[in-house]
């Protein structure tokens, strides 16, 4: 955990999230989620489907609106931060566009900023050289195996050096082994950069693994059951999944998803 | 029990075993080589006035240039070449043996080569040589291109021995080791289809089976003049009189004026007793004059049989219709007829000869300049019309309302038939190239805009959020991300819109009174139904088919080269 940096990124006051349907009872998704962000944080935010991790990420990346509370990103409504593009996202497929090289891919969002041709390759390059896709550039999606494609929207999310990366479980469709390198993968480039990053994710150990504090959620209505300080030191290596302060917290969300389940 | 394992056979191995395709292979070549021998020394020894040689396409046209190369005036290219060759021979103009022996000299050239080639050949099939493929598609090819030069002479064997060299070629081509590749069974396909047509046709000549109840005669005086025969007509001589229907109409007005108590009629629908028609059947070239008083009772000419006719002698009238048996038709096999189904090289030879007698051009050259012209009237309609298609789509991409409002017109647009709309638009705008071109909008700008519709519509959420979540706005999402995903959807409707386009600007020729496009051609070539306009009413439609090949195929390269980085559009495996 950081211990220097102390503003505060994202800050949530009492927040509610409630889909109306005209046919059933109205679904609440969020109820009193409250949660503050500092800068540099890791958060995962971790629990069993319908918990409301997405909406809350949805809420923040100002896909969804709140139904009623008070959210601010860097001090702004979540709007005002879009609009400001404060933020870069990852979702789960990388949903990188087949008719684009891997080079042109990470260039999208500096194209839609208005960037000059020459800055945008250069940073694209960067950035590939960053998730060790340097070689890629001028490959295609199709060509790229699901691990690379992740890595490769990763980059796309940082090519514009936004202060905030959301992650919508971005590697739950890899293989286990696959993604505890990308685990490793991203906690590197998280050191290099200094960006705040919000990790949305169903696997406790890959919550562990990465986050300076775990959002423990539980379902129906969807609420944060318990915010886990992880004391697992970094720089965490491939045998800190092995060591006994791992297997600690890894234990203590574990109870906490269970007892929330059985509530 | 699951349905895949009742499925599952165990692999059967179809192929031949080796040996036995290398005797099949073998024997076919030596087949195909003295079939081609046979058809070289066969046109070698042809006299000059042999029918095999004056029915030959090359003959005929050869025909055509020497007529053309005696004109000084003459624009045919072919013929300024002949001249230019005589000229070479220290002769003003090339004489008609001169152009026939070239044709004759081409086709015994051609088959001796066809059959060296099938003689390699063989020794290629015995060393299992991959050049086996080429050299008997190049055979195969010869046996097709002598299909439209071979005539068909009764009591001749060559068309029958051409298309027996094509069995065999091909057969080769299907036994050969080599292997098939696209371009092969393109041709091998082309082959069949060409031969079925001609097996059709032998086995219409030879189910020539009909059963006929014969009718009386007619008792028919014959006059020196049609004037004679009128004059026999007033004083009751005859009954009526049987004459071309414009020398009848140029000495006596049209019904129901009369003229000296005469009229004339002329039959119409055609004369049947119950439901079997009646042969040889009143053309509408012919009419029949009669006395004012007979007309009410005379209709048909069978009411006229028994009493006494007349008819200028040597006249159409007199050959071809009243000294005819008349027959009444009960059944007939006779369906497919050198009419309805001309030989293959009645076609090719209607190409190569001129569309009017004594024509300055050969059809295959007035074709050619109406087929460009209905091309430029369907481009210019299918560039409007993608073009409108795609605007229409973006709008309704992006407004519910004017998709609500405005899209069930387009739909209903499409039920009203084009050739009923046609001529409104020909009045609005004029018989020009403007109205044709605004029909094949018409036909064009629907399955653009459905399909960029569909297109625009069909990106993911997730890669629209994706763009969202840059701030992006609408225009950007629509470049950036809908127009690309929509590319594959608006292909494959310019692929279709390319060859109605073509249709949508024939159906434009018709009503508008263009004479320069194929839309004419075809009226042309359809209005008498004779011999000889039908082959040239083939010879139209393949054209007219060619130009949307055409069409489709340059469309199909653009996506190609737009598509390219495309998962679907190619043949990899994503």
């Amino acid at each position: 955990m950081s211990e220097t940096a102390k503003s505060i990124v994202i800050s949530a006051k009492n927040l509610y999230k409630t889909y109306q349907s005209s046919q059933s009872e109205p679904v609440i998704a969020l109820q009193d989620v409250n949660l503050d962000v500092y800068a540099g944080e890791f958060i995962s935010l971790i629990g069993p489907s319908g918990c409301g991790k997405s909406t809350l990420l949805r809420l923040i990346a100002d896909l969804t609106k709140a139904s009623s509370g008070e959210l601010l990103v860097n001090g702004k409504t979540p709007y005002e931060a879009r609009l400001r593009r404060e933020y870069g996202m990852a979702f789960q497929s990388a949903t990188l566009y087949e008719w684009r090289n891997v080079s042109q891919n990470v260039q999208l969002p500096l194209e839609v900023m208005g960037y000059p041709k020459k800055q945008r390759i250069q940073r694209a390059q960067e950035m590939l050289d960053l998730v060790e896709l340097g070689a890629f550039g001028n490959h295609y999606p199709w060509q790229l195996s699901g691990g690379m494609q992740q890595r490769v929207a990763i980059a796309r999310a940082l090519a514009f050096e936004p202060s905030l990366l959301l992650m919508d479980e971005p590697f739950g469709a890899l293989d286990e082994f696959t993604r505890e390198r990308m685990n490793m993968e991203l906690l590197r480039i998280w050191e290099r950069t200094g960006i705040t990053v919000i990790f949305v994710t169903h696997s406790i150990s890959e919550a562990v693994f990465l986050s300076s504090r775990v959002v423990v959620m539980s379902p129906r209505p969807g609420r944060i059951t318990k915010v886990v300080e992880n004391n697992v030191p970094y720089p965490r290596v491939f045998e800190t999944r092995e060591t006994p302060a791992f297997f600690e917290r890894v234990t203590e969300v574990r109870e906490l998803l269970r007892d929330a389940h059985e509530a | 029990m699951s349905i895949v394992n009742a499925v599952a056979h165990p692999p059967i191995d179809r192929e031949f075993p080796a040996p036995l395709r290398m005797v099949i292979g073998i024997t076919l070549a030596v087949f195909a080589g003295l079939i081609a021998l046979f058809l070289g020394i066969t046109f070698f020894r042809l006299d000059d006035s042999s029918l095999l040689l004056t029915e030959s396409t090359p003959y005929k046209l050869g025909v055509w240039v020497t007529e053309q190369a005696e004109r000084p005036d003459s624009r045919a290219h072919l013929a300024v070449l002949a001249r230019a060759w005589a000229s070479t021979q220290g002769q003003d103009m090339p004489t008609l043996a001169q152009t026939t022996r070239f044709g004759q000299s081409i086709v015994t050239v051609s088959a001796m080569l066809m059959a060296l080639g099938a003689g390699v050949g063989m020794v290629g099939v015995w060393l299992r040589a991959n050049w086996v493929r080429p050299l008997f598609l190049g055979v195969l090819l010869g046996f097709i291109t002598l299909l439209f030069i071979v005539p068909t002479v009764e009591g001749e064997m060559s068309l029958v021995a051409v298309m027996l060299g094509i069995v065999c070629s091909v057969g080769v081509l299907a036994a050969s080791e080599a292997g098939v590749t696209r371009l092969v069974a393109f041709f091998i396909t082309i082959a069949v289809l060409l031969l079925v047509w001609e097996g059709l046709k032998l086995s219409a000549q030879s189910v020539n089976y009909a059963i006929r109840l014969p009718q009386s005669a007619w008792q028919v005086t014959a006059y020196p003049t049609l004037d004679d025969a009128l004059i026999a007509l007033k004083s009751g001589e005859v009954m009526a009189v049987f004459a071309e229907r414009n020398e009848l109409r140029d000495l006596m007005p049209a019904f129901p004026d009369t003229q000296d108590g005469l009229t004339y009629i002329q039959p119409t629908q055609q004369e049947q007793t119950f439901i079997f028609p009646i042969e040889p059947s009143l053309t509408g070239r012919l009419a029949i004059a009669l006395r004012e008083n007979d007309a009410p009772q005379m209709s048909v000419p069978s009411q006229l049989v028994g009493g006494q006719v007349g008819a200028v002698s040597a006249s159409f009238a007199l050959t071809r219709y009243l000294s005819t048996p008349r027959e009444v038709v009960l059944v007939s096999l006779h369906i497919l007829n050198d009419l309805n189904l001309p030989h293959l090289q009645t076609i090719a030879s209607a190409f190569l000869q001129p569309a009017r007698r004594n024509g300055e051009f050969l059809l295959i050259r007035i074709l050619g300049e109406a087929a460009t012209y209905t091309w430029s009237a369907a481009a210019l309609g299918f560039g409007f019309g993608a073009f409108l298609g795609l605007v229409l789509g973006v709008i309704f991409a992006h407004s519910r309302l004017l998709e609500r409002a405005l899209l069930p017109y387009v739909v209903a647009s499409q039920t009203v038939p084009i050739l009923a709309i046609a001529p409104m638009i020909v009045i609005g705008l004029g018989a020009s190239l403007t109205s044709v071109a605004v029909i094949a909008v018409y036909i064009t700008f629907f399955p653009v805009a459905i399909n960029t519709l569909r297109g625009l519509l069909s990106p993911s959420p997730l890669s629209i959020e994706l763009l969202e979540s840059y701030a992006t706005s609408q225009w950007g999402i629509l470049w950036k991300l809908r127009f690309p995903s929509a590319m594959p959807y608006i292909f494959s409707a310019l692929k279709v819109s390319a060859t109605a386009s073509v249709v949508g600007a024939i159906i434009g020729e018709l009503p508008s009174g263009i004479s320069d496009g194929l839309g004419r051609a075809i009226l042309n070539f359809s209005s008498d139904y004779s011999p000889v306009s039908t082959p040239k009413l083939w010879a139209t439609i393949i054209v007219s088919a060619f130009v949307g090949v055409v069409f489709f195929t340059l469309v199909s390269l653009v996506e190609r080269v737009v598509l390219r980085h495309y998962v679907r559009s190619g043949e990899r495996d994503g």
